[in-house]
């Protein structure tokens, strides 16, 4: 049987979310802004990549 | 004689959307389905054409306008973050010269007992359990290298914005050439089947793990709305493209069960609540779904590229729930003659254009030179252009 996932823990949306933080601080946008791009991104890694 | 751009884009475009709000165009729109064959058409490197040098998609669009009269081309092709990818080091793509391809099956990406954690908070479970097993080089980053590459895929989505934006708008200003896609939302069920399940897998997930697909599928509809919604500019005659991959490999009973709904909530929300415009491309053959899609809402701005089947039989159908496109079988257009070509196109002016409700093009994209002889392309869409008038 091919192991599954039993949680959706894990750190990379938190990665994600502390490269928001970082980008919107090195660029003057509101945290929310580029949040909602890294959150495309994260759908994007999937099914664009 | 010879329109300035800005009043042959508004003749172009008015003709799209003249047949979208259901009015009697001055002629059939001839919609460019055509892909990567314009950049093989005009002797230029799909790969530096995307990733270097965007005049060289303008030239392309330029050439193919010049010599084929389309009146809208549905995109550049130029969809795929292929920079943001390379440096990830991985993904699904490649992009030669000729053009972008999937490198292969990819395989089944998520188990089906995990359908319940896609349902529970699809952030998450794309993030923290699909990514890390997609992609090595993150799997095995640390924290701190996990943030530095998110923050540089953010740096390269935006060059990626910026480069498309060096070029579209020069399209539309320059050459009058319409591009009316202004974006694409996949219904979840074909995200399921193209990037988490692939065909293997759906087709029992359709038979043993119906209720957990489609609670998942709700849950990846309302993350699909919620990412496009908030920074979508208004409705306008621009349409959302959708390509529909999984229906036709479902029997009519399971299509009923696992997908019409996010085919119908869709069009509500999206057309006639909120006003878009949609664009759908009925792969493969629908022609057994046809009186399940009378269950779509009526009165939505949407139009349907079908692949395959009777168009006449489908507009007769269905022509009350949508616009029908297409009509030319690549096939023609790949091995037939000027003159069946020719024929092919005086049939389908006076099968599918009596009433509107009707935009020529191809019935499969054009993405390899080999999927249709210049010449015939060219005669196929001068021949729409001169013959299709309604009204001279």
């Amino acid at each position: 049987m091919a192991e599954f996932a039993t949680s959706n823990d894990g750190d990379v949306y938190d990665a994600f979310m502390k490269a928001a933080e970082e980008v919107a601080a090195e660029k003057e946008l509101p945290v929310e802004q580029v949040a909602a791009v890294m959150d495309k991104l994260i759908y994007m890694f999937v099914t664009r990549i | 004689m010879v329109l300035d751009p800005k009043t042959l884009y508004t003749e172009r475009m008015t003709r799209f959307d003249d047949v979208m709000c259901g009015r009697i165009p001055d002629r059939v729109p001839a919609i460019g389905n055509i892909t990567t064959w314009m950049y093989q058409y005009a002797g230029v490197s799909v790969k530096k054409a995307f990733m270097e040098d965007p005049e060289l998609i303008f030239q392309s669009v330029k050439k193919l306008q010049d010599d084929v009269p389309i009146d809208c081309l549905m995109g550049t092709s130029n969809t795929l973050p292929l920079k943001m990818a390379e440096r990830i080091g991985e993904g699904m793509y490649v992009c030669t010269d000729e053009g972008t391809q999937i490198k292969g099956s990819h395989g089944q990406l998520m188990e089906p007992e995990e359908y319940k954690l896609l349902a529970e908070d699809p952030h998450r479970f794309f993030a923290n359990v699909l990514i890390p097993r997609k992609f090595e080089s993150i799997r095995n980053a640390s924290f701190d290298e996990k943030v530095a590459m998110f923050k540089q895929a953010y740096y390269d989505f935006g060059a990626f914005g910026a480069y498309n934006r060096a070029v579209n708008p020069r399209i539309e200003n320059e050459l009058g050439l319409p591009m009316p896609t202004r974006g694409s939302i996949f219904l979840p069920p074909d995200v399921v089947l193209d990037y988490l399940r692939d065909f293997v897998g759906i087709s029992l997930d359709v038979r043993r793990h119906a209720d957990e697909l489609v609670e998942a599928c709700w849950a990846l509809y309302k993350w699909n709305l919620d990412q496009y919604l908030p920074t979508a500019p208004p409705p306008n005659w621009k349409v959302i493209f959708s390509p529909l991959h999984l229906p036709t490999y479902l029997r009519p009973k399971v299509f009923e069960k696992v997908y019409l709904p996010f085919m119908k909530r869709y069009v509500q929300e999206m057309a006639i609540e909120r006003g878009f415009a949609l664009y759908f491309f009925m792969e493969a053959n629908w022609m057994p779904y046809l009186d399940l899609l009378q269950e779509l809402p009526e009165g939505a701005r949407l139009v349907g590229l079908f692949e395959a089947g009777d168009l006449a039989e489908i507009k007769e159908k269905v022509g009350n729930r949508m616009v029908i496109m297409g009509g030319m079988p690549v096939d023609l257009l790949r091995f037939g003659t000027i003159q069946q070509v020719e024929d092919k196109c005086k049939e389908l002016i006076e099968t599918l254009a009596p009433g509107g409700g009707w935009m020529f093009s191809t019935d499969k994209t054009l993405m390899s030179l080999t999927d249709g002889k210049p010449e015939n392309v060219i005669a196929a869409y001068r021949y729409i252009a001169e013959n299709s008038w309604y009204s001279r």
